[in-house]
């Protein structure tokens, strides 16, 4: 197994004398995706804020290929790892196009630009709405568009926040397919998913948190134990073998019940 | 996805930079041969053109010595003066509203103008003219740059600067500033009274050389230094923390444009006092015309704050000759109606979505 490129180690942070994020230890490596799961709150987008470099820990380190991240320039850092934010406000009309190029700010490879955009506006559909406004798109077009400048960018290390959220079936699925091809082809993709199936279909391994710890790091169908899930969700939840193929199928209840509340 | 956009076209057309920079030159060539060769004493081009290569000494042609000296020394003077200060403003104008990602920003929010009020007011008022005739200007640019200096420190927390804490910042220090002027407009005598308002309403009439002498290595300094900044401020538009991601520090581009904005648009209005609405509207129209990407707004607004400003000079003194009208009034007039104008096809426009 190759070395993992990002390392969390024993990160805690704790704001307003709470603690958000809990000794958590996280490791991706290439090839990988992993999933970050867990109920609201539970600490995932602010654990993937710390990966990014945007928040400090107060505790703990996190490593991008065996470097502290705070002794790397934003310059050098952009080139070896992308930021999918859950949503992004653009002042100014820029088309869809444009901001896609945004994400070539730091590359310094030999590329053919015009071609890189275009080729990250076909990986997630966006072609046909690229020379629209940005700001005329629909929430779902917007993703899109702003997981495109992610792919513009060029790096090898993603971090994806909810990219599926505003998102209809085919998309959800597409922009998964997209992220299972970056990790095939050696990136190591990290992302925040609520839906469990998702998760479940596309990715190599879940880490499942629950009020800034993390709960499970397994693969799929280990990590999802209907007991836990059931648990930290607080709602009843039931796993069983996918029907059509192998893994697993998570199904929810409609109604939470009232005794399984507590 | 919360997301929006102000001014900008609803389709996709375009003026590529190469297109519209050579249209403004164009416009502003000929705004400048009108105003040279026209007013009291009108000088026919050809005259001009004698002037001019007399004093290059390509020609030895008799001059008509009222003709050289007001083409020289009170006209040529004075166009240059109106497109540095026009291009000062206008570039300024559109370096603000890329580092805020606000197009209502303008410099004055940083406490440049009100700064620069306060530094001649009180030159004018306290009866200071250590530096002779060139006091007021000095000490115009020292408060430009000691009020926005004060603004930008006030507002900065663990070594970074939010943006809604510098504007408010702005708009506080803003209103302090104000009333020290206001106090000393009070204590002021009738002609120190003349001197201040004159200067608050800006005017380019009295402009020497030596004043364009003045203005010139400050707006050469910004016009080679500001526009390199166009990429970064296009990361920004995306957001600061998304800047991060693609690899800009909006924390030190901020530093460094607000520094270069204070001295540049300091110096500008040291001389010619406030030219109101420049910095506003400029950067508005360019991106109307040209599109948002900030090498094409900050380039743009040069050519086009330049071309402005001239044009207004021209109207001052055109439209009640053979008086003059002061400058500032112009492009108040014209910036603040033109400036409603978007405002309301902005709002009705978000109405109508």
């Amino acid at each position: 197994m190759t070395d993992p490129v990002l390392i969390a180690t024993d990160v805690s942070l704790t704001l307003g004398g709470r603690a958000i994020l809990d000794r958590v230890d996280l490791a991706a490596r290439p090839g990988e995706l992993v999933a970050l799961c867990g109920p609201n709150g539970a600490g995932k987008t602010t654990l993937l804020r710390v990966l990014a470099g945007e928040l400090t820990p107060s505790t703990g380190s996190v490593a991008l290929t065996g470097r502290p991240l705070d002794e790397w320039k934003l310059r050098d850092l952009a080139r070896m790892r992308a930021v999918l934010p859950q949503q992004t406000t653009i002042e100014f009309a820029f088309m869809a196009r444009e901001v896609v190029a945004l994400g070539l700010h730091a590359r310094v490879d030999d590329i053919d630009e015009a071609h890189v955009v275009a080729d990250a506006l076909a990986a997630t559909e966006s072609t046909h709405f690229a020379d629209r406004l940005y700001a005329r798109l629909s929430g779902g077009e917007a993703g899109r568009v702003n997981l495109s400048r992610v792919l513009a960018q060029g790096a090898t290390v993603l971090l994806l926040d909810e990219p599926t959220a505003a998102l209809d079936i085919r998309h959800q699925a597409l922009t998964m397919a997209t992220a299972r091809r970056l990790a095939d082809e050696g990136c190591a993709v990290i992302a925040v998913l609520h839906d469990l199936n998702l998760a479940a279909a596309y990715t190599d391994r879940i880490v499942l948190m629950h009020a800034g710890r993390v709960r499970a790091d397994a693969p799929p169908d280990v990590a999802l134990d209907p007991d836990l899930i059931t648990k930290i969700y607080e709602h009843p939840i039931s796993v069983i073998p996918h029907p059509l193929r192998g893994g697993v199928l998570v199904i929810t209840d409609a109604t939470p019940h009232a005794e399984s509340s507590r | 996805m919360t997301r929006r956009a102000t001014g900008g076209p609803p389709g996709a057309r375009r003026v590529p930079l190469r297109a519209l920079l050579p249209v403004l030159g164009l416009a502003i060539v000929m705004v400048a041969m009108w105003s040279v060769t026209t007013g009291a004493l009108a000088a026919p081009l050809h005259q001009v053109l004698d002037v001019l290569a007399v004093r290059a000494h390509l020609s030895r042609v008799n001059l008509d010595p009222i003709v050289a000296t007001t083409v020289m020394d009170i006209r040529l003077p004075r166009i240059a003066m109106g497109l540095l200060v026009g291009a000062s403003l206008g570039l300024c104008g559109a370096a603000m509203q890329g580092v805020f990602r606000n197009p209502l920003a303008d410099p004055g929010l940083i406490g440049v103008s009100a700064g620069a009020g306060l530094g001649a007011v009180a030159s004018i008022v306290l009866g200071i003219d250590v530096f002779g005739r060139t006091t007021i200007a000095i000490a115009a640019f020292a408060g430009a740059l000691l009020i926005s200096s004060v603004v930008y420190q006030l507002s900065r927390a663990h070594g970074r600067t939010k943006v809604v804490a510098l504007l408010l910042t702005g708009i506080a220090v803003n209103a302090v500033v104000t009333a020290g002027i206001a106090y000393l407009i009070f204590r002021a005598n009738d002609a120190q009274l003349r001197s201040v308002t004159f200067w608050q309403l800006g005017s380019l009439a009295t402009t020497k050389w030596s004043d364009v002498r003045l203005v010139l290595p400050f707006a050469a300094v910004g016009i080679i230094a500001i526009p390199r900044f166009a990429k970064s401020l296009d990361a920004m538009a995306l957001g600061e923390r998304e800047a991060r991601h693609v690899g800009v520090d909006p924390d030190a581009v901020r530093r460094r444009l607000l520094a270069l904005c204070a001295m540049v648009t300091g110096a500008a209005v040291a001389l010619v006092g406030i030219v109101a609405f420049v910095g506003l509207v400029v950067p508005h129209l360019v991106r109307l015309v040209a599109g948002p990407a900030h090498r094409s707004v900050l380039w743009g607004s040069v050519f086009g704050g330049a071309l402005l400003v001239s044009s207004a000079d021209l109207a001052a003194r055109k439209l009640v000759a053979p008086q003059e009208l002061p400058l500032g009034v112009i492009t108040a007039l014209v910036g603040g109606v033109f400036f409603l104008y978007l405002l309301r096809r902005t709002v009705l426009r978000a109405d109508a979505t």
